[in-house]
């Protein structure tokens, strides 16, 4: 992929990626760093993900965010303050409890979601992205909503 | 609550492919629902609660990052090939310094002859 399609891959889907990542990872600064880092290896990485260039670039974000997870896993933990940030238009306990109940979901349960919900993948895409059925987004979709709603209500 | 209910009424929501009919039966049940509804709500709020897009976003940069943990790793890969060369040079350099790639020549030379006595008084 050439610097000017990976430029407008860029345009398009940097304010989801970025969102997701957010979110997932709960650190604004890791966001903000991996989500250049994602479209600078489009530059460089074969395309894949069955030729769906959103569900590519999520496939790369993904990936970075596990690894940053997995690196982060052998550091001190950090509570984040998320929502205390001024940030969103949300009540910050509202955005506080939102964060609670997103934590308590299995990390596949919660990436998953994440993909649905701020990067407004398909199912095709999200499963194209993670490495798991359709089927497989779906039934994990539908219990990470009932469990948040469990959580929420 | 019926699952397989909120299940088709969740699918609904993401714009997939579902049976007419199931929906049909499914919006008919009060908690499936009052499901899609707290399932809309949610997805509002997640989208309430998502931060602006940072200004250091406006523009892809030019340069991959060097991640701070390849950073370290390269800085501590580099000092350690640092003092291995240190340790291998010091010896060399500090003969080369004086000049001296042997013994030092005498400066003195004393002769023990054989049958003196050589016991003090």
């Amino acid at each position: 992929m050439n610097r000017t399609e990976v430029e407008l891959l860029f345009a398009t889907y940097r304010e989801p990626v970025y969102r997701f990542l957010r979110q997932f990872l709960h650190d604004g600064p890791a966001a903000e760093d991996l989500t250049q880092e994602a479209f600078v290896r489009a530059l460089r990485g074969p395309w894949q993900a069955g030729g769906h260039a959103r569900a590519w670039i999520f496939q790369i974000a993904r990936n970075l965010a596990r690894d940053h997870l997995r690196a982060q896993a052998r550091r001190p933990v950090v509570t984040p303050l998320t929502g205390l940030e001024g940030g969103g238009a949300a009540d910050p306990a509202a955005t506080l409890a939102l964060d609670a109940a997103l934590a308590s979901l299995d990390i596949e349960d919660r990436e998953v979601f994440l993909l649905k919900e701020l990067g407004g993948l398909s199912y095709a895409e999200i499963a194209s992205a993670s490495g798991l059925t359709p089927d497989a987004v779906r039934s994990r979709l539908h219990r990470s909503r009932i469990a948040l709603r469990r959580q929420l209500t | 609550m019926n699952e397989t209910y909120t299940a088709i009424v969740s699918a609904f929501l993401d714009h997939e492919p579902v049976d007419p009919e199931a929906l049909s039966a499914a919006l008919d049940d009060p908690d499936a629902r009052a499901a899609l509804v707290d399932f809309v709500r949610l997805r509002q709020d997640l989208g309430l609660a998502s931060d602006a897009l940072p200004a250091s976003l406006q523009t892809l940069r030019r340069q991959p990052v060097v991640r701070t943990v390849a950073l370290r790793w390269s800085a501590a890969a580099a000092l350690l090939a640092l003092v291995f060369l240190a340790g291998w040079m010091a010896p060399r350099s500090a003969g080369d310094a004086t000049g001296v790639t042997g013994p030092p020549d005498p400066v003195r030379v004393e002769t023990f002859t054989p049958g003196v006595d050589w016991s003090f008084r």
